[in-house]
């Protein structure tokens, strides 16, 4: 006879699936620094404490609603810096429209203002914060082109963009330059990266800075 | 006509939440139950507010140190 789920009666499978929309509610589990607690050492554990056992011998329970919004600011940080990570490549970038267009005209602006007109561009294109040009060098990368490259990269410095790599060609140059601008992520990444109480925990932190230095006058 | 449940469909919405009820009480149970760090059990309030938090104990430390760099930097 061949298995099929209808073989498990209803009530199991809907006990099994009350028990799975559990598991899966992503906020109901015991903590991971309690599972830590099992799997480390006494002394592995105090010393990953240290810190916080000092900050909190030294503030005390005041200091635990700013110590919590601090957790949470770290939190998001941490979600910046994995989204930053994983923008690292241009193939990686999706495209910020308004600065990418901007860019796109500013690059092609400055070649045309750099070395007499002597650079020919093939193309340029612009993502999130980086941007790569072809360059035409049909003679390779001579001295002199070279020397017209630097100029070109160092007019652009000016205007915000980094040199981040080059890669030779048969007879084009492929430059990759970078901009220090804030990312831009998609909806979903940018609601998780300002949720509405972000503004709370900074005002959370502010406060009991503030009660600090009240304290010291 | 309008649509009833059947008993056996109210039998499986039962089961279901039976289920999810199982698993909450046994989940805080394990909560209550796992170890915390014995340079915890002195500071109730602490571990307390700390269980609130799903993160590991270096995470708890780094947000210690940067409200104290914060501190140092109020100061100046």
């Amino acid at each position: 006879m061949r298995w099929s789920l209808e073989l498990i009666p209803l009530h199991y499978r809907a006990l099994a699936a009350g028990i799975c929309a559990y598991l899966l509610w992503p906020f109901a589990h015991a903590p991971q620094w309690q599972w830590q607690a099992l799997w480390q050492s006494e002394a592995e554990t105090a010393a990953a404490l240290a810190p916080l056992m000092s900050f909190y011998t030294k503030y005390g329970e005041p200091a635990l609603p700013a110590l919590n919004a601090q957790l949470e600011l770290n939190k998001l940080r941490d979600l910046e810096l994995s989204l930053i990570a994983a923008n690292a490549d241009f193939a990686d970038q999706d495209r910020d429209d308004t600065w990418a267009e901007a860019t796109e005209f500013m690059i092609a602006h400055v070649a045309q203002n750099v070395g007499a007109n002597e650079l020919r561009i093939y193309d340029s294109e612009c993502r999130n914060n980086l941007c790569r040009i072809e360059l035409a060098a049909p003679k390779g990368l001579n001295p002199e082109f070279r020397a017209l490259v630097l100029k070109y990269a160092a007019t652009l410095k000016a205007g915000d963009l980094e040199f981040h790599d080059l890669k030779e060609g048969k007879d084009r140059i492929m430059l990759e330059l970078k901009s220090d601008k804030r990312l831009q992520y998609g909806y979903f990444e940018e609601r998780a990266l300002k949720p509405a109480a972000r503004e709370q925990w900074l005002a959370e932190v502010k406060a009991w800075l503030g009660t600090q230095q009240h304290n010291k006058k | 006509m309008a649509w009833h449940p059947t008993t056996q469909q109210k039998v499986a919405v039962g089961y279901f939440v039976a289920g999810f009820c199982a698993i909450a009480l046994l989940d805080g149970a394990l909560t209550l139950l796992l170890p915390k760090p014995a340079v915890l059990a002195p500071q109730p309030a602490l571990s307390k507010a700390m269980t609130r938090q799903d993160v590991t104990l270096e995470q708890w430390s780094n947000a210690a140190e940067r409200l104290e760099e914060k501190r140092k930097l109020a100061r100046l």
